[in-house]
């Protein structure tokens, strides 16, 4: 994981995860729906960032958001933080006490149609996939 | 001509009730027929029901937003298709017909009885927000339809 006490902007050739822990986020096949990027109501989308991080370590803070929310881990989705520029959207470092890697994708619109639309536009990237969680975390 | 006339005013009376009782059942086999989608906005919103239920802190799916949305699926034309049923993080319910990634189109309705839509159509896209008045408005099941 990044070091808690020098963690580095965002680049732009990053990859951050969105753990998905509703069952409606995805479909049987692995293709991602566009609800597990729709804004919550302070238009922050909570992220974690790939970078400095092995698989283990991804799947331990995903399992621990899963425990602490009392939510069923089902997976997570990888995407480019390019993904997100293509949306005009922002992707900045946020570190938390226990999640050093947290980032959060900002600059979405207030207003709902237009937040249904890019969170559609981003569900339709291509490769995007649910990778189910590794057995030692379910 | 007063035999004549109670004579006539049976005729239609019984066609009346003919008309009603056809009516009746067409509602009915409509509400049938919506039955799959109405079932999974009940678990939907029962499963959304409690603060924080995506594990990010999304808002709960209050009665007054189940009734709104149960309105808006109840006002589908029969035999229109079918869409599923999701959650919004801000606790509103949406309705969603789905081909692929990048064909689908989705509505949310409010409970001040405002309607957002979007929708990918290959390279096209369309979203906005509408006022519902009592149902869905035809543009919107054009677009619905057109998935």
């Amino acid at each position: 994981m990044l070091d808690p006490a020098n963690v580095p902007e965002v680049a732009a050739s990053e990859i951050v995860t969105r753990y998905l822990m509703f069952g409606k986020w995805y479909l049987a096949n692995g293709t991602i729906k566009y609800e597990a990027f729709m804004p919550p109501v302070d238009l922050e989308l909570s992220v974690t960032r790939l970078c400095q991080t092995t698989d283990a370590e991804i799947w331990d803070v995903g399992a621990r958001v899963a425990e602490e929310s009392r939510r069923k881990l089902h997976g997570r989705t990888d995407v480019a933080v390019k993904a997100f520029a293509d949306q005009q959207l922002r992707v900045e470092c946020d570190p938390l006490p226990n999640n050093a890697n947290h980032a959060l994708a900002r600059g979405w619109s207030a207003d709902k149609a237009q937040q249904m639309i890019v969170a559609k536009q981003l569900a339709a990237t291509p490769g995007l996939r649910r990778t189910p969680p590794p057995e030692s975390t379910r | 001509m007063a035999t004549a006339t109670a004579g006539f005013g049976e005729a239609a009376l019984t066609v009346e009730r003919a008309a009603r009782e056809h009516r009746q059942r067409l509602r009915e086999s409509a509400a049938l027929g919506n039955q799959p989608a109405l079932e999974e906005l009940g678990e939907v919103a029962s499963e959304c029901g409690e603060v924080n239920w995506d594990g990010y802190g999304a808002r709960p799916v209050e009665q007054e937003t189940l009734r709104a949305t149960y309105s808006l699926l109840d006002s589908l034309p029969f035999g229109f298709p079918l869409p599923s049923i999701s959650a919004h993080p801000d606790g509103q319910l949406t309705l969603e017909w789905y081909r692929s990634p990048t064909r689908n189109f989705s509505i949310s309705v409010d409970p001040d009885g405002w309607i957002h839509y979007a929708g990918l159509f290959g390279a096209g896209k369309h979203f906005g927000t509408v006022p519902s008045l009592g149902g869905i408005p035809g543009r919107i099941l054009r677009l619905a339809s057109e998935v």
